[in-house]
């Protein structure tokens, strides 16, 4: 029976349907939405200098973004900077890097939907003001929440039913998305943007140093929309060469974003007037434009609710996948990553994690006014500790495997051996080792409940590995060659695999010679 | 409602960046089929190419295909000239004369290999036979492939080719190519 499980198991994987348009998506629909979420509370904490916050942050991300294309291609699987982690620095850390992912999903999901749910009541007023007590519980809006739930409900089934359904959700959504937001920039800065406006503000509403890093520590949480890609890469079209041309065109075009929706803002609008519309700050911009001004609400409002709906969903599929890779690799229990046969999706991992993100938003309602806030701050967290633990896998990797194949490689690079060592690697691990600190310094949520959570996980794994008689400080044996072999032939990358077998027959040779 | 210039110019910078990134991201190489992979890495899996010089066009144009096809994956190359020694003299009997030429003759072909970019080994070896010579500098250096030079011209047995070419064909663990050139000296 356990024979026939687990001949079931290797039989039954990850669909290959992602194209490169629907891989640019993944990542676009998180990022995107994070913007909107952002803007207003960047600019509450940063003032005059919220495009510095934005900038600051963004030069961390272009290093985090470098090394996520690099290994995402060469590695091409489910999971994302937790494989890597694993496969560079080993399984302890790969569980405490998919720790901190698997936070961000979960809150992606949680913040996102009730955000989503938050902009439909923008046509239901006297749904958004319901309040009600609930035992100790006050200002409790039970139509909200219901309508968070119902949202993560309908997501998590989408999952379910398969990756051509949902990639196609948000390829249809974030083209839409693309087309309006970049509207809403080009029109801005054509016709509404005044420089001295832009100029006066930074002059003058200079933020103080701790109000600029804790700008910077909310900004970077408009820049995980990479994970996302490498989550998608095992279910990628040709992934070693579909991800680094997606990699890099987000890298490029959500910098893009990122800077200019703080300039044309503050070209427009005094921060305070954005800052005061943290739930809403993009409608608030776009309601200031000549043309469209008169739509700008319900635009904004049916923008919002999409683009972060397809943030939320990216979050779903982020989460399951990332079990389904950390199950695979014995880091959690076996049970999540069962594949359903007929729709070739890890049914139980989705429904898992989307009880864990209902029961987020559950709590986030019931916390009251800062449930925003707290959801930021854990975000912040969990991507920064896992882009930290990732940048350092870069470096190993290149040390350890420096035979695989990469079909994107970072640029500058310094010989040490038979390794190339990536200058902007080590930038990136020193950018994000300060980011960390920076998070955990300006966010006394995330200082306490981050490392918690994480915590809570070490000891799950403890647990998992003492009962399954799996080592817990050490490594399982694995034989990445010949894993790099399987996964090189199931994609299809056939110069990348013919290449990886000419590296492995050279390194035999020298070993015999030796 | 007329802009700001700067405005329209970040307006016009903005819609640059975005359609011409989504432009390079949406044109996707083809992918390249398993059989033609196959042929094309294993031409550049040839790390180590070993080049037999005796003095003449043949010998240089062998070094010619040799950095080309070495170019692009960095491919060492040794140039490699043997002193046959007859078996009635010592092996490290002096022989200026023979020396001078095979010295000019790794000089010219190094020079050949400077303009590709490659920064080549010579060896001048002293031994009985050519072909023995040859192979056990492949065997050492660990050879992917002998690339050698011949014309028609030369000493040749029934299929045009001569006794070392045939004797390296035979016994060579790695792959062997043959350049003959009609091109008359």
């Amino acid at each position: 029976m356990v024979a026939e499980r687990k001949i079931h198991r290797e039989h039954v994987g990850l669909r290959r349907e992602v194209t490169v348009w629907g891989s640019f998506t993944w990542g676009y629909a998180d990022v995107g939405a994070d913007v909107y979420v952002a803007l207003g509370l960047v600019m509450a904490a940063a003032q005059g200098a919220t495009p510095l916050a934005f900038l600051i942050a963004g030069i961390v991300y272009i290093m985090v973004g470098l090394a996520y294309t690099e290994m995402a291609a060469a590695y091409p699987v489910a999971g994302g900077g937790h494989y890597f982690t694993l496969r560079g620095l080993g399984d302890f850390w790969g569980l405490v890097a998919g720790a901190a992912l698997m936070l961000d999903y979960t809150v992606d999901v949680a913040l996102f939907a009730m955000a989503s749910a938050g902009y439909i009541n923008f046509f239901f007023p006297q749904f958004r003001e319901f309040r009600m007590s609930l035992g100790p519980f006050h200002d409790v809006n039970l139509i909200w929440l219901g309508e968070t739930l119902v949202l993560i409900l309908l997501l998590a089934l989408l999952n379910i039913k398969g990756i051509r359904e949902s990639s196609l959700f948000n390829e249809v959504l974030g083209a839409l998305d693309l087309v309006m937001e970049s509207s809403i920039i080009v029109i801005g800065f054509a016709f509404a943007w005044r420089p001295e406006l832009f100029i006066h503000q930074w002059q003058t509403q200079f933020p103080s140093l701790h109000q600029l890093l804790y700008g910077v520590s909310i900004a970077v949480i408009s820049y995980v929309g990479l994970e996302s890609v490498s989550q998608a890469a095992q279910e990628t079209i040709r992934p070693a060469t579909v991800i680094p041309r997606t990699s890099l065109a987000l890298i490029v075009i959500v910098l893009l974003f990122a800077m200019s929706f703080p300039t044309v803002s503050l070209g427009i609008l005094p921060w305070q007037e954005i800052a005061a519309r943290e739930g809403d700050p993009v409608a608030r911009l776009a309601s200031q434009l000549p043309l469209v001004g008169f739509l700008a609400g319900p635009a904004a409002a049916v923008l919002a609710a999409t683009i972060v709906l397809i943030s939320a969903n990216t979050g779903v599929m982020g989460a399951s996948r990332l079990a389904y890779s950390m199950a695979e690799l014995g880091l959690i229990g076996e049970g999540l990553s069962w594949v359903h046969p007929r729709f070739h999706t890890p049914v139980r991992s989705i429904l898992f994690f989307s009880g864990v993100a209902a029961a987020e938003a559950v709590f986030a309602f019931l916390s009251g006014r800062r449930a925003l806030e707290t959801m930021a701050n854990m975000y912040a967290f969990g991507a920064m500790l896992a882009y930290f633990l990732s940048t350092i896998a870069l470096l190993a990797l290149r040390v350890k495997e420096p035979h695989v194949p990469r079909p994107y490689r970072v640029p500058l690079n310094i010989r040490w051996g038979e390794a190339e060592i990536p200058v902007l690697g080590i930038l990136g691990v020193i950018g994000t080792g300060l980011m960390v600190l920076v998070v955990l310094w300006t966010h006394d949520i995330a200082r306490v409940a981050g490392p918690a959570w994480v915590a809570m996980w070490v000891l799950y794994y403890a647990w998992y590995r003492k009962r399954t008689g799996k080592p817990v400080w050490g490594n399982l044996a694995r034989d990445w060659d010949a894993q790099q072999l399987r996964i090189l032939e199931e994609t299809g990358e056939w110069d990348l695999l013919e290449r990886f077998r000419i590296e492995l027959e050279r390194r035999r040779r020298s070993q015999q010679e030796a | 409602m007329s802009g700001h210039p700067l405005g329209i110019f970040l307006a016009l910078f903005f819609l640059i960046v975005l359609i011409s990134t989504l432009m390079w991201m949406l044109r996707v190489p083809r992918p390249v089929p398993m059989e033609v992979a196959r042929a094309v890495y294993s031409v550049e899996a040839a790390r180590c190419i070993v080049v037999p010089i005796v003095e003449g066009i043949y010998s240089e144009r062998a070094v010619e295909l040799a950095c080309r096809l070495g170019e692009r994956q960095h491919a060492r190359l040794v140039l490699v000239h043997v002193l046959e020694v007859p078996y009635t003299v010592p092996l490290d009997t002096p022989l200026p004369d023979l020396e001078a030429r095979g010295q000019r003759a790794l000089e010219t072909a190094r020079f050949i290999a400077i303009q590709h970019g490659l920064k080549p080994e010579i060896r001048l070896v002293r031994h009985r036979s050519a072909p023995e010579g040859i192979l056990s500098v492949a065997r050492q250096v660990g050879a992917d492939q002998i690339i050698m030079g011949i014309g028609l011209k030369r000493r040749a047995s029934s299929d045009g080719l001569g006794r070392t070419v045939h004797e390296v064909m035979r016994r060579a663990s790695c792959e062997v190519i043959v350049a003959k050139a009609p091109i008359v000296e």
